[in-house]
């Protein structure tokens, strides 16, 4: 399995689907400012 | 993540925005989304590329989840922080949303020249003088 990213390395891209089914790049969430990207476990 | 939907009028107004990913599906993602008011979209990595590109795929649990974690990345793609949630060690929310307005306020100093502020020498001396 990947490495988890650490703090001064590049963010891998991707591209994702959100809950309405609108297709959401790394790049586009990014593009104005810092992001935070919170993974949760889901699936309960 | 309910922590999160509090202070996100913060995060906005230090520049910073956020989003939350799960392998859930749609549905099941956009029902949490409601449930929880969260103010931010929640994206689905059902084929659980992401995750597992990100090191944080747990394939112990629950027919393979996400475990908990945080990153803040910059619009150059740089990770700016990273922590992987544990039994052990709970990611800091307030830590999170404090750096980021740290930053911000960095940002701004570094724009504007710096002005003392006479009001509080005023109030200071003021204050003195009362006791």
């Amino acid at each position: 399995m990947a490495k988890v990213p650490i703090a001064g390395e590049l963010a891998q891209e991707f591209e994702l689907p959100d809950s309405t089914r609108v297709l959401r790049r790394l790049s586009e969430l990014i593009s104005h400012g810092r992001l935070v990207l919170l993974f949760y476990r889901g699936n309960w | 993540m309910a922590y999160y939907r509090e202070h996100y009028p913060e995060i906005r107004s230090a520049g910073a925005s956020a989003v939350a990913v799960s392998v859930d599906a749609p549905d099941k993602s956009e029902a949490l989304r409601g449930h929880l008011s969260l103010p931010f979209p929640v994206l689905c990595d059902t084929e659980r590329r992401v995750v597992r590109d990100w090191g944080i795929y747990n394939s112990r649990e629950k027919g393979g989840i996400a475990k908990p974690a945080v990153f803040i990345i910059d619009p150059s793609h740089l990770v700016r922080y990273a922590a992987v949630d544990t039994v052990v060690r709970r990611v800091p929310a307030a830590e999170i949303v404090s750096s980021l307005k740290n930053a911000a306020k960095a940002q701004k100093v570094r724009r504007r020249v710096h002005v003392p502020l006479f009001s509080e020498w005023i109030r200071a001396i003021r204050n003195s003088i009362q006791r």
